[in-house]
């Protein structure tokens, strides 16, 4: 783990599919990337592109008629997808943990605050119960929450949106996780709450020191959090690099179309949006060629034919266009 | 509020529709034998030129999806008054303004009846009226507003479940303009559609508006929609407007503390840019609207609180000419 060389997670080749009556429906479709100790990643990308089934595949959570194909997810030195059940419990909540989306749903309305924070230092720690209480309050305070006991006593009910996604921060990181897998947090929240969450987990990163996976739709919400940002379209990365690479030298033609299409409150609000044109691909029969390509203003005759691979950019920068073999080609 | 209709500024041109006073609170049951009044409206009274947008933002809770909804009566108000081209809508059989005022719904998952085909979601209206005279016609005026709103030919018999969220939404802006109206509601129209057909949206409605010389009430949580939409822009906070001004002089110079402390929240997709914005310290939440702070109800997360605020619910005004403000330290300054 002290080993600065060797990434702390690495995912390889990872392809997940779901199947239905109808047949196969490929969700992530062959990624790769490293995440480092420490390490913010975003990633980007709208429904159905497989940002969230790919993350839900690091703690093996995907669903009953989900199949990982292929691939590899090695965490600290482990294959995590070879890991027998026992050993992926000792994970999760504990050195990987992750928030939802929606806190209402994931957080169990049968049972108070308390029971639920309690219940992965529990498994997790040899704490006693008077020192579990102790760490639970220091945790509410952690993220924010006044009156931390009598908070303990309550049912989600009885919190608001942006506590309860407060209460889900601090259960996934009441056993200081190497890495927080952060699953949509703020979208069902209103944008004042947005930005609470968000400072509260750039706060954490800094004090704690683990390394966060941002998965978003919202290239507004990742733009002052993230190191590094994948931008994934039909279950396939398009284009990876630095924050800065992606939001002011991105080159594949849908990071582009994405940021294009949010409306900018600082410009003249007389500019027309230039919206990506078309629809999203249906997963269930994907064609050769680039999935993008039907949407795509610089589409070529390769495009339809071949699926473009990664070509790197740079040490941190990669994209995967075949405009981009064209233009070296023209250079040389 | 100073005299009905004041907060247009002083623009001559013509009022279609006007909202005076307009409330609307649902009776809660807190206890046994006990109910409490939700006041999701309270008091919100303004006017909107025709061929307008009036933007309406605020968070989940502040009343302004009751608000497009009391507007078109679709839930009774408790009391206020709504004029639509200067004659009183209450009290009259809604029945004859259908076809002048429509509404586009937030969820396009929800909100289309998932056992008709497209044709006849689209041509239910048509059907009620009889605005047509034969079948021919009736499947020319659908093909019509199918082409008008990006769709294909092919779908005429297909049913919702067919269909993307862009293009279900594209269903219900069509069965909006069936009946040809001069004024939509558009409740939250783009909040549940991916960014890239997000916009498409918004195009079309804006391109719709300048055909059709249509009016929009368009409510949003998105501040940078609304603002991209809009000619004007009214804030709300549990159930009251507390301000209300052009699209852009709200956002170069907004004067009430809660519309800066949401403008300073809004995401920016630029790093640069969001490092270079001033942040302001947000604290707390929406209080219940149950149970709202005494006299201004931003009180309670307002950094520039004074003893007065907790007194006296300040009113809308003229803080600046077109500018409207409900905030008593503005007052006071001005």
């Amino acid at each position: 783990m002290d080993d600065k060389s060797s990434p702390m997670l690495e995912v390889k080749n990872l392809a997940i599919s779901f199947f239905n009556k109808s047949g196969e429906i490929q969700a992530v479709r062959d990624i790769s990337y490293v995440l480092n100790k420490g390490e913010v990643l975003g990633i980007v990308g709208e429904s159905g592109s497989g940002k969230s089934v790919s993350s839900h595949g690091i703690l093996r959570l995907t669903p009953d008629n989900g199949k990982v194909k292929s691939g590899e997810i090695i965490f600290d030195g482990k294959d995590i997808l070879k890991m027998n059940a026992k050993e992926v419990q000792n994970l999760r909540g504990n050195r990987i943990s992750m928030i939802f989306q929606d806190p209402m749903t994931a957080l169990d309305p049968l049972f108070t605050v308390e029971y639920q924070l309690n219940e992965s230092l529990k498994k997790h720690t040899d704490l006693d119960t008077a020192s579990r209480k102790k760490r639970m309050v220091e945790l509410l305070e952690l993220v924010g929450i006044n009156q931390p006991e009598r908070r303990l006593k309550q049912y989600p009910h009885e919190l608001s949106g942006g506590m309860r996604q407060r209460v889900m921060i601090a259960m996934a990181l009441s056993c200081d996780p190497d890495l927080l897998i952060a699953d949509e947090p703020t979208t069902a929240l209103d944008v004042t709450i947005q930005a609470q969450i968000i400072d509260l987990l750039k706060e954490l990163k800094e004090k704690i020191g683990m390394a966060i996976i941002f998965i978003t739709h919202d290239l507004g919400v990742v733009s002052d959090i993230c190191d590094k940002i994948i931008v994934m379209y039909a279950g396939k990365i398009v284009e990876e690099g630095t924050s800065r690479q992606i939001f002011y030298h991105h080159v594949h033609p849908y990071t582009q179309g994405l940021l294009e299409s949010i409306p900018d409150i600082e410009t003249d609000s007389s500019v027309r949006l230039k919206p990506i044109k078309g629809n999203p691909p249906d997963m269930s029969c994907v064609k050769p060629g680039c999935a993008f390509a039907p949407r795509c203003s610089s589409a070529m005759q390769i495009c339809l034919k071949q699926d473009p691979p990664l070509f790197e950019l740079d040490e941190t920068h990669a994209a995967a266009c075949w405009k981009i073999l064209k233009e070296a080609q023209k250079q040389s | 509020m100073t005299g009905t209709g004041s907060n247009t500024g002083n623009d001559e041109r013509e009022v279609l529709l006007e909202v005076r006073h307009l409330k609307k609170y649902f009776g809660v049951h807190t206890g046994f034998l006990k109910k409490t009044d939700l006041k999701a409206v309270d008091d919100v009274s303004f006017v909107i030129h025709k061929g307008d947008t009036l933007g309406i933002v605020g968070e989940s809770g502040c009343g302004k999806t009751t608000l497009g909804r009391t507007i078109l009566r679709l839930t009774e108000p408790t009391s206020g008054d709504i004029l639509y081209e200067g004659s009183s809508i209450m009290g009259k059989n809604m029945k004859d303004y259908r076809d002048k005022m429509q509404i586009v719904f937030q969820d396009p998952y929800a909100s289309l009846d998932p056992r008709k085909t497209v044709a006849d979601i689209i041509g239910e209206a048509m059907d009620i009226r009889k605005s047509y005279s034969s079948k021919e016609e009736r499947r020319e005026k659908i093909l019509g507003l199918m082409h008008l709103v990006g769709l294909n030919a092919q779908f005429y018999n297909r049913f919702p479940h067919e269909f993307s969220g862009g293009q279900r939404q594209r269903i219900g802006i069509a069965r909006a303009l069936a009946v040809d109206p001069g004024f939509i509601v558009c409740d939250e129209p783009v909040s549940a559609l991916d960014v890239s057909i997000q916009a498409q949206i918004i195009n079309m409605l804006e391109d719709l508006q300048q055909e059709r010389k249509l009016t929009y009430l368009f409510i949003a949580h998105d501040l940078a929609v609304v603002k991209h939409i809009s000619t004007r822009i009214g804030v709300m906070y549990l159930g009251h407007m507390v301000e209300m001004a052009s699209s852009r002089e709200l956002y170069e110079r907004p004067l009430h503390p809660y519309t800066q402390m949401l403008l300073s929240a809004i995401p920016v997709a630029n790093p640069d840019l969001s490092a270079r914005r001033k942040r302001i310290k947000l604290q707390g939440e929406i209080p219940s609207p149950l149970a709202p702070p005494s006299g201004c109800p931003f009180r309670t997360r307002c950094p520039q609180a004074c003893a007065s605020c907790a007194e006296v619910m300040p009113e809308l005004k003229e803080v600046e000419a077109g500018h409207f403000a409900a905030c008593h330290v503005l007052q006071e300054k001005g």
